[in-house]
């Protein structure tokens, strides 16, 4: 988003990317390949706690939008009115994003899922409306036509990079990023190395920082500049289980199936998850009998999440001697509750939606066969037994006033510093509660235009 | 002895290590896997570790030394599955953390293996 508006009004860009250059369906999406290809260390990336919390980022041109499932929720006007006044950030909030939203929704076709948004949406939709829950099927970035009815993921590579580069920006992949250069308070270019470690040296009369919010964070820590930088990590951590039903439930060429229960948001999601084999098989380990058979018939087997809004903050450090970051994040104990009741809410929407069995996450619980046994879960999850992965990483680099101890101002300029700005999801304040694409990229756009001056 | 560079000096190969780990986490009563996927997953478990992030891959080298260093590769399955389990339920959180990293990828990797063969 940022290179193509700064292009588009006419800047001299170049995009620097660690990752490779993957296409759209170059990949099978969630695939080893895939994972090795433009998935951070293959998807190994833990944060380390109490609770050992394991997330994952994109390593590619394009970032985690080539790796997500793609959902868009339009931000919440009232959740920017309140980041606005809490976090004293200037000319913000839900009327003046307005546009911007309106422009991504257009730009990056947003659309809804065509037709029936397949069985397992349906399954957890009439599973959800039996106890009185709202659930909706979630619109993507994808693009439909004729053509093509499954339609394609209209990620940051086919949509803003190639604005980007038609209005002449240059993307360099293969390049990462070690630090900024600076002379006194300005950024005067970055050192990079290349593929095969060989020093880069690029210069340059500003610099937008947009690496997601643990390699934002990385880079300017590791350039020296690290008051209030990645002291505030937020994430969303959820519980996935795999559950069986008597008939078909999981159908391949979906995709991420779509409907999430919204009647708990924002503190809580309840929603499907990619139900491939080999994630089936991931999360069956632990379950008593057969896993052979069950993989059999994995047309009986879906996997789904209860996601929840954590209030726990991490940290994003640079170890000295080591490239990579390390994460630090505690959940508390009013977060493993709430995820204790999210899980407890997820199974009983499964036996609503007519699952017969819910593979525990909890180490040695084996299967939840009815409700009776879903109190089990809830405390094994409450006293962090249960796997957690998270996702939607923010706020390691908070925009807002200086009062409030954010490291960048209400348009991402960072204080103290001349020329360098963050314009991802490092900036949001705090977590949004939703799928968050859509808010960061409304904030890019709004904070891209800023910098045309 | 764990030859880490990967070829065979009166030792086990990397690969084989890797290879009997998983089989004994995937498939503990012996019932038999497919032998290629076993081969493909015991590469791409090889490039997981590798990719790791370094303040982990030296780690989890430095405990699979450990849990081979008592002869595992020379005992008979029964009795590897149940070092396995020893670990598995083991009050060093570092033990249980090997098993599971080694399960649940392993798992994974053996099964996008599969995957791949179907299609």
């Amino acid at each position: 988003m940022t290179a193509h508006v700064l292009a588009q009004g006419g800047h001299d860009v170049l995009v620097v990317e660690e990752g490779d250059h993957v296409p759209v369906g170059a990949t099978e999406p969630y695939s080893l390949e895939d994972m090795d290809l433009k998935w951070r260390n293959g998807g190994l990336t833990p944060a380390f706690g109490p609770v050992k919390v394991t997330y994952v980022e994109g390593k590619c041109v394009g970032g985690a939008s080539e790796i997500n499932a793609a959902l868009y929720h339009p931000p919440v006007p009232s959740v920017l009115d309140q980041w606005a006044k809490d976090y004293g950030i200037a000319d913000f909030g839900g009327g003046i994003l307005a546009r911007h939203i309106e422009a991504v929704e257009k730009e990056a076709s947003v659309s809804p899922f065509p037709g029936s948004p397949g069985i397992a949406s349906e399954r957890l939709a009439a599973g959800a409306a039996s106890l009185g829950w709202k659930s909706v099927p979630v619109q993507r970035f994808w693009k439909y036509d004729a053509t093509n009815p499954l339609g394609r993921r209209q990620s940051m590579t086919e949509t803003y990079l190639p604005r980007a580069t038609a209005s002449g920006a240059r993307i360099e992949s293969g390049l990462k990023v070690k630090k900024l250069v600076f002379q006194g308070r300005r950024a005067v270019g970055a050192v990079a190395t290349d593929r095969d470690g060989r020093r880069v040296d690029i210069r340059c009369e500003r610099v937008v920082v947009c690496g997601g919010a643990v390699q934002t964070a990385l880079i300017l820590r590791r350039s020296g500049h690290t008051r209030g930088i990645g002291d505030t990590l937020s994430m969303n951590p959820m519980i996935r289980v795999a559950a069986e039903f008597d008939d078909r439930i999981n159908e391949p060429e979906v995709g991420v199936p779509v409907q999430q229960i919204e009647a708990f948001k924002p503190s809580m999601t309840l929603g499907c998850s990619n139900g491939t084999l080999a994630h089936l098989a991931l999360w069956l380990v632990g379950a008593p009998g057969n896993r052979e058979e069950m993989l059999a018939e994995w047309w009986r087997l879906g996997v789904f999440y209860a996601k929840v809004m954590a209030k726990a903050r991490g940290k994003v450090r640079n170890l000295p001697g080591f490239d990579e970051a390390f994460v630090y994040f505690k959940l508390d104990k009013a977060d493993l509750e709430l995820l204790g009741l999210a899980a407890e809410r997820l199974a009983t929407v499964l036996f609503a939606s007519g699952a017969r069995a819910i593979v525990s996450p909890v180490p040695g619980q084996g299967y939840l066969r009815s409700k009776a046994d879903i109190p089990g879960l809830r405390a094994g999850v409450t006293a962090g037994k249960a796997q957690v992965t998270a996702i939607h990483l923010h706020s390691t680099v908070p925009m807002g006033s200086e009062q409030r101890g954010c490291p960048a101002d209400a348009y991402g300029k960072l204080r103290g510093l001349e020329n360098v700005w963050v314009n991802d999801a490092s900036l949001l304040p705090d977590t949004p509660g939703i799928n968050p694409q859509g808010t960061i990229l409304a904030i890019a756009r709004r904070n891209a235009e800023k910098m045309l001056g | 002895m764990l030859v880490l560079g990967g070829g065979i000096r009166g030792g086990v190969t990397v690969d084989a290590v890797i290879s009997l780990l998983l089989e004994d986490l995937l498939d503990p009563s012996g019932r038999g896997l497919d032998a290629a996927c076993l081969a493909g997953a015991t590469q791409d478990m090889k490039g997981r570790v590798r990719g790791m992030p370094r303040y982990m891959g030296g780690g989890m080298a430095a405990l699979t030394v450990l849990f081979v260093a008592n002869g595992y590769t020379r005992r008979p399955k029964e009795k590897r599955v149940a070092q396995i389990e020893q670990w598995r339920t083991s009050p060093v959180s570092l033990q249980r953390d090997f098993v599971e990293f080694w399960e649940k990828m392993g798992t994974f990797t053996y099964w996008s293996r599969v995957e791949k063969a179907v299609h």
